[in-house]
This record gives structure tokens, C-alpha cells and sequence, in this order.
């Protein structure tokens, strides 16, 4: 029997192979969808889908984020957007947290949201639309408020964690806890036409006591969520993929009102 | 009475109907809480983020020094 390597480098076309023969060979060789990729990968052989990551995303870049898992807090403006983001680049397993379902109220932002789903678990909504992106990927879901003491050991194994949550109490315990564990913590925050970002590091200077920001009266509209998710995404594949410079140590305060990026020390 | 200058920098919200960045005449042993409650900035109204003073956290209680510049930025907490 033709072994998985003949058989996708028959397939290949110049350093890629489509899904429909991802396909073929997980019925051929009884294999899921992220084993016959991991296998491509590496024979440096790449999923066509990845196909506009390169150069930036290398063959053993690729293989390395299909190897990597990252949790996702929150899935309501800034989780959907950087779930989207890590599924489209391709990174192979999440853990999604939020106890929500979608509201109307949450459709001038958030991510996978429309009048169809209206009343659906957002991490239901969220991780099927995902799937849909990115076959390879493994969700856990998790419909429930994230409590740092209870649900940190669900967590722990992941390569970097995404603070997507909208509470300063919880952000900052989760900061922590990320802090002492020696996690990839990644911030961001929003608020009308400002965010917030930092990674790596603990949240005291940000949040020095425990009440909710200027988000509850100016709102988020949604190009800050898609900038403030962007760049989160940017910092969690370059933590893992440890290229470039990302914000440990730092904070980036922007104001897009005024086209204001302002990094300070942590 | 002692008086010295300094140099005050809001940011986001905080400009509001006040200002970017003043330069003031202060008391001497006034706080970086005293400016906060005279520019109307509190916990209940836009709570206050990140309080640096030349480029240093520092906190509220804080005593003011000649040729010091105060910089506020007000929490976001929104995901």
C-alpha cells in the first residue's frame, strides 16, 4: 500500500496540498485531519490555506504553531477576533472560556455575532464557526465564568494565555497568576477610542483598584476591538514563535482619536 | 507659602473638556490627588488607569516636585 509521505508528495504542488487531498488521505490512511498535516508539515509540505503566511510563517513555524495551544478568556469582543486570527494562522489547539450568550447589544462588535445566534453559548457560536476556518484545530469549550483559583489548572498546559475578559478584578488576578506560573500572558484591553496592551507581564500599574473603566460609559465600537485583537494575535504568535520584540515589560496605551501610540515601562 | 511648577499631561477621556497638557503653579506638598480632585477626576467619574509621574508609576498619595510632570490616562477595562 502507497505509504502518507508517497502519497502527498504525489499530491503536492509546489510545496502545497488542498484540503480536498487532506481529505483523501484521512479516509486512505484512517488519520485525523491535524496528523495528516502535522505529517505534511513536516515532509515541508504545506496546507494550501497557508499558502499568503509565507514567508512570514516558515514550514517549521507552521508545524510549531499546529503544535501549539493557546486559551482564549473571554469570547465577546476582543476573543472572537483573536480566535479568528489564531485559526486562520494556524494554530492548532484553543481553549475557550465565557459564560455569555450573544445579545443584540453585542453585534456592533463582536465577532461570529448576527440575529441568527441570538441566545446561543458564545463559545458554541464562536468554536463552530472556527472549526469551519480551520479543520486541523482542536476547541475545549468551556460555557462558564473564568475563575482564576477554581480554573487556572484547565489552563496551565497552554503555550500562551489571552486575556479577552472585561473585568479589571479578574484581569489582574489572572495576570498573576500567569506572572508566578511563567505563562505567555496576553493583555489587551478597550475603551471607546482606547486600548491598552502588555504581555508577559503582571497588571498592578493598570488596574489599581478593582472597578470596571471608561468602557462603561463610552462603549467599544468595533474597529477598536478588531485593533486591539490584532495586535494581540501579533504578540501571541510572535511570544510562541519567539520572533521579533513583544511588550514584556512594556505597556502600549493607544488613542485612536488622536492617532496616539504611546509605549511606556511596566 | 512655597510654590512650585509643574507640568500636567491628560490623556483619552481626561481631555474632555479640560485640557492636553497645562503647565501649573502649585503649593508646595500638594499630592497627585489633590490635582486629581481639582481637575475632577475620581473613581466614580472616569476612574483613573495609569498615573505616571517623569515617566514613573507612581501612586495618588504621591507629593509633587518642582519641574515634575504629572501624566494620567484613565483605566480601559473593556474585552
Amino acid at each position: 500500500m502507497q505509504t502518507l509521505k508517497k502519497f502527498l508528495e504525489q499530491k503536492q504542488e509546489a510545496g502545497f496540498f488542498s484540503h480536498l487531498t487532506c481529505k483523501a488521505a484521512m479516509q486512505r490512511f484512517s488519520l485525523t485531519c491535524k496528523e495528516v498535516e502535522l505529517y505534511a508539515l513536516e515532509l515541508g509540505i504545506t496546507p494550501l490555506r497557508y499558502k499568503r503566511n509565507q514567508s512570514t510563517i516558515s514550514c517549521a513555524a507552521q508545524k510549531q504553531l499546529l503544535l501549539s495551544h493557546v486559551a482564549i478568556i473571554g469570547c465577546g469582543g476582543l476573543g472572537g477576533h483573536v480566535g479568528e486570527n489564531l485559526a486562520r494562522i494556524g494554530v492548532g489547539s484553543l481553549c475557550l472560556f465565557d459564560f455569555d450568550i450573544f445579545e443584540e447589544h453585542n453585534l456592533n462588535r463582536q465577532n461570529f455575532s448576527n440575529f441568527a445566534v441570538i441566545g446561543e453559548q458564545k463559545v458554541t457560536v464562536v468554536s463552530e464557526q472556527l472549526q469551519k476556518i480551520n479543520p486541523a484545530l482542536h476547541i475545549k469549550t468551556y460555557a462558564k465564568a473564568f475563575d482564576v483559583q477554581k480554573d487556572f489548572a484547565l489552563i496551565e498546559s497552554c503555550d500562551a494565555i489571552i486575556d479577552a475578559l472585561d473585568d479589571p478584578k479578574i484581569k489582574l488576578a489572572l495576570s498573576l497568576t500567569c506572572k508566578q506560573k511563567n505563562k505567555i500572558f496576553i493583555h489587551g484591553a478597550i475603551g471607546g477610542f482606547n486600548a491598552q496592551h502588555a504581555t508577559c507581564n503582571s497588571l498592578e500599574n493598570l488596574y489599581k483598584t478593582t472597578s470596571k473603566g471608561i468602557e462603561t460609559s463610552v462603549g467599544n465600537p468595533s474597529f477598536t476591538v478588531t485593533y486591539a485583537a490584532a495586535l494581540q494575535s501579533a504578540e501571541c504568535i510572535k511570544s510562541i514563535l519567539g520572533l521579533g520584540e513583544n511588550l514584556q515589560n512594556k505597556i502600549l496605551l493607544t488613542n485612536l482619536l488622536e492617532n496616539e501610540f504611546i509605549i511606556l515601562d511596566n | 507659602m512655597q510654590e512650585i511648577h509643574i507640568t500636567i499631561k491628560l490623556f483619552a477621556q481626561y481631555r474632555e473638556e479640560r485640557f492636553k497638557v497645562e503647565q501649573r503653579k502649585i503649593k508646595k506638598g500638594t499630592s497627585a490627588k489633590d490635582i486629581m480632585d481639582v481637575l475632577g477626576i475620581s473613581e466614580h467619574k472616569l476612574p483613573l488607569g495609569v498615573l505616571m509621574v517623569n515617566s514613573k508609576h507612581e501612586k495618588e498619595d504621591y507629593i509633587l516636585q518642582e519641574g515634575d510632570t504629572l501624566a494620567l490616562f484613565p483605566k480601559v477595562g473593556g474585552g
